[in-house]
Formats: structure tokens, sequence, C-alpha cells
């Protein structure tokens, strides 16, 4: 299903309005609705890059409101079929590639628990590769207006898994181990770049009491990775279309690179640690990740590490929060392996492709709860990249190229469950 | 200005102390359930542990954003209505869990628990009558 943009707004309102009363109509012991959304606007002064809150969202703002890049409504099913066996779906609608707002079922399980200690999921289901990524578009549940995008805007993807868990008491604590295989969903970036995940494993584990939760989890996948550049690359090297970027580039079959670099199989590991403290009205917040994958091009290997820390302080219904987000790339490139006699410039540009995202935020905004079902939040984001790198915004096509790295970006949402 | 801030300060600080220690956690007069401290009660408000000592399935009862809540919540779990409604909303749409039964009133509460033996809900203090066993005073 695909709904126009400005159909979002007259979609969400309409929900809001009937949620009390379908909240009511549809909830028994066994079968309970709820829903959840947000109605967000954002917009950024930068006319070079436009800012997304995910980089699987082909477009952005800039220089215009945009209610697509925050906005969505889910809503989402719990069947309970006996008091052990439950059934629990969940459709949400939210712009995803292209300027339209796509709807799709993200989950659909059965879980088991036949006691407070295990339960078991199979199913279709969120992936475990970060901490609060079954929470992306319940934003409600967290203080800002989105995840900070540093961690949360690559590709996350639901999987076809089966997960089991198992929790225990100790002390003040309760120490939950998880372990998830499945194979995730195929991702398709843009219109053309695909990512085709093979299965995918991880282990997990956390603690929580009163005032402490914390996450350590790793998973391990391969995929497939496609895209134009790739493809016409290899052509490049196998002498099928040597010429194809010009003058000095691929001008000699190089069959050991074109074996080498076809994107299939490239492994991916994922570990995440996450952390989350409150001290009366304090709640401190702080998850860092490492992706280390191969680059496509052996041997080349590289990774990004990302973390954010992120303060806030409840007065009354006034939640004040500063978040810090960070994404460094770390690991091979020309330079860095001395490759000199490795000139080929689209293998250069795709090793450097990864660098290009680096960037930092600093955040600043408040959340507003303004009944116990709805928050209304503000938020000021300032991006530092590095001069003329696009970061995780996207490039506007015949912008300018040469830019200092900077870009604010404002957003003010309204977020509501029921 | 500052006087009149002031005053509002010490009256929500005045009003809060007045509520705490004024709710109760409790079960129909007939039921098995015995008492419970405030951690053991925490966890089944947070859903945390959802069967009770015999081995049944525990029917919790809670009630929606009003002083009684805000006095219960926060003496059991040290959370605001706001607070636990965030928590529940993350449970439930990461599908860990379905919150409690929500009833309007005490005396719904009270009406409730005291036909199922499996349930347990708090009320103010003053509402305690002879259809209901005080489990908790927190």
């Amino acid at each position: 299903m695909k709904l126009r943009t400005p159909h979002l707004m007259c979609v969400l309102m309409l929900s809001m309005g009937l949620s009390q009363t379908a909240s009511a109509q549809f909830k028994s012991d066994a079968l309970r609705i709820s829903g959840f959304g947000t109605i967000g606007i954002a917009t950024s002064a930068d006319s070079n890059y436009a800012f997304r809150s995910n980089t699987q969202q082909s477009v952005g703002t800039h220089r215009t409101w945009d209610m697509g890049v925050d906005s969505k409504f889910g809503l989402q099913a719990n069947y309970a079929l006996t008091d052990q066996i439950s059934l629990v779906t969940q459709a949400v609608a939210k712009r995803k590639t292209e300027q339209d707002i796509e709807a799709s079922v993200n989950w659909l399980y059965v879980r088991y628990s036949p006691n407070d200690s295990w339960s078991v999921l199979a199913g279709k289901m969120q992936s475990p590769f970060l901490a609060l990524a079954d929470s992306t578009n319940i934003s409600y549940t967290y203080p800002w207006v989105r995840l900070p995008i540093e961690g949360y805007s690559f590709t996350n993807p639901e999987s076809v898994a089966i997960r089991v868990d198992h929790r225990t008491k100790l002390k003040d604590f309760d120490i939950t181990g998880f372990a998830f295989y499945g194979k995730a969903d195929d991702v398709k970036n843009t219109k053309t770049n695909t990512v085709d995940y093979k299965p995918l494993w991880s282990i997990g584990v956390g603690t929580e009491s009163d005032n402490l939760t914390t996450r350590l989890s790793y998973t391990k996948t391969t995929a497939s990775a496609t895209s134009p550049d790739i493809t016409a690359l290899q052509g490049c090297l196998t002498a099928k279309t040597r010429n194809a970027f010009g003058p000095g580039t691929c001008t000699t079959p190089q069959p050991f690179f074109a074996a080498a670099s076809d994107g299939t199989n490239r492994v991916y590991a994922y570990t995440d640690a996450y952390v989350n403290y409150t001290y009366g009205n304090w709640q401190f917040i702080s998850e860092a990740a490492r992706t280390a994958f191969d680059a496509g091009i052996n041997p080349y290997q590289q990774q990004f590490n990302t973390y954010f820390v992120s303060a806030s302080y409840r007065v009354g219904k006034f939640t004040p929060y500063v978040v810090h987000g960070s994404l460094k790339f770390k690991g091979d490139t020309v330079e860095t392996r001395g490759d000199r006699f490795f000139i080929n410039p689209v293998f250069t540009s795709i090793l450097s492709g990864s660098k290009s995202v680096q960037q930092s935020t600093n955040t600043i905004g408040v959340r507003f709860d303004a009944a116990t079902n709805i928050a209304i939040k503000a938020q000021w984001d300032m991006i530092k990249r590095d001069p003329n790198t696009p970061g995780l915004l996207k490039i506007v096509p015949g912008a300018p190229k040469t830019t200092d790295g900077k870009t604010n970006v404002a957003s003010v949402s309204l977020d509501f469950v029921f | 200005m500052k006087k009149y801030l002031i005053s509002l300060f010490v009256f929500t600080l005045a009003s809060s102390a007045a509520f705490a220690g004024d709710t109760v956690l409790v079960a129909g007069s007939n039921s098995a359930i015995g008492k419970l401290d405030k951690s053991k009660a925490a966890e089944y408000f947070l859903g945390k542990t959802t069967t009770l000592a015999s081995g049944d399935k525990a029917i919790i009862v809670d009630q929606p954003s009003n002083a009684v809540s805000t006095s219960f919540l926060g003496a059991v779990i040290d959370k605001t209505p706001d607070q636990y409604k965030a928590y529940w909303s993350k449970m439930i749409f990461t599908g860990k869990g379905v919150p409690p039964k929500n009833l309007s009133s005490d005396d719904e509460v009270k009406k409730f628990v005291a036909s199922n033996p499996n349930a347990l809900g708090y009320i103010s203090k003053s509402s305690v009558d002879s259809s209901v066993k005080v489990l908790l005073e927190p």
C-alpha cells in the first residue's frame, strides 16, 4: 500500500481520534489491539544535503518542512491462544525508500512462554543487531524525536527466525540471555542497491534492576551486496566493459580483483553494548556498537564504530535532554594499506566510500508529556561531518559540492500510543 | 512572582507527601494470595512475574492516571504514571507482555478482586472494606 505524504496527516489525525474508541472496542482478555504513531516535521537549512532519519530513505528534508522523515503509524495485535501461547503481529506505515509512505507487516510471530523464565519466539521479528532496534518505530518510548542516527540509521531488517530467551534472578538483578537464528529480510537501500542476507545468528545477555539496564550482544551474518558500481566494476575488470570508466581506468584486466569483488558472501559482524541508568529524575542512556565487514574487495576489511550518550532530567511533565552521537570509520583504504600500485579510481572510490559517512551530532531537545499516552518533543541537531562529504545525509542532486560539513536540523513531533 | 513559585513548589511537595502511604495493594477477602513485599509487588506490575505462588495465572488490576495510581506506582515501582505508560508501551510493542487490566475506580477494583481469587490491585487506604484484604501497605 502506498500513501502520498500529505495524506499521512489525515490518516494520523483520524487514527488519534479513533484511538480510544478502537482500544475500547477491540480490547478483550484474549485479543488486544494497540497502536502507536508519530506526527513529525523536520527541516534543515542545508541546501546541499538532505536530512533523513535512516539511510533507506532516498529523500529527505532540505530547506523545507518535511513530514515524511519521522512520521509513522503502526498497529499491533496480541492474541492469547492460551496462557502460555500468544500470537503477535505488527504493521507499520512510514516513509521507507521513496517519497511515498509504505505500509508493511513487520512482525508476525508465535510466542511460547511456559513460565516466567523461558520464552520462545518463532516467525517474523526484529533482528537483534542493536538494543533499541525493536523500539525504533515507537518514539513515545524514548526521550528523543528519533533514535540517534549515528547508530540507528543503517540497515536494521526484520528476520524470519527463532529466538529463545531465558531469565533468571540474581539478587536484585534480572539476568536475561538470548539466542537468535534466522534469515534477515533482503534490503533495498535505494532503487538500485540491494543487500541479500544469508542466515544470521546472534547471542546476547542483559541485566535489569530498579534503575539499571544493560545489554551486550554479538551478531554475525553474511550478505551479498550489489550496486551499479560493483556490477560495473566487475565488468570493467573482466574486460567486458573495460573502457566504461574512461581513459586511464581499467586499462588492463585484473581478474584477481574481479573475482574478489563480486559483492557476494561479505561477512558482517555486529557487537553492541547498551546501558540505561536512572538516578532520581536523571536518566543516562548510552550505546556503543561496532560493525565490522568485508569491504567488498578482498582483502580489505572495514568497520564502523558508533556510539551515543544521552542525559535527561525530568522536571514534572518536561524532560530536557542532550545527546552526543558519533560514527567513525576504521579500516583499510588504498592509502592505509599502501597499495600505491592500486590506482584504479573506481576501487579507490568504493573503498573510501565507507569513510565518507563519518559524522557526529550534538543534540538538545525537550520532551513534554502532554497526557499519559501523548508526548510532544522539540529537538535541534547539530551535525558535523568531514568537509565535502555527505555523512549520513543525502546529496541533493545538482547541489554545489563544496561545503563546510555542518548541518543543523530542527524537528518537532507528537508521539502517541493507545 | 518568586514567592508564588516557592509557595507552588512547597504545595506540590506537600501534596505528594500527603498521598504517599495512602494506597494499599489488595486481593479479595477470600483469595489465597498472601502478603507481598514491595519487590514482589513491583514484579507483578512490571510484568516480570505472571504467576502466583500457587502456580495460577495472576490477574493484575491497574487504575488510570489519577492520584491513587500516582501514589501507588511512585511508592512501589518508583515511576510516574507517564513513565509507567512508557514502560508498558515498550513491553507491548516489543511483544514482551500485555499490561494489567485497567479499571477506573477503587470500587471497580474492589468488585473485581472480590470476584476473582487470582486478582490483585491497588486502592486508596480509605476504601478498604470487608470485601478485600490488604497484601501490602507501601
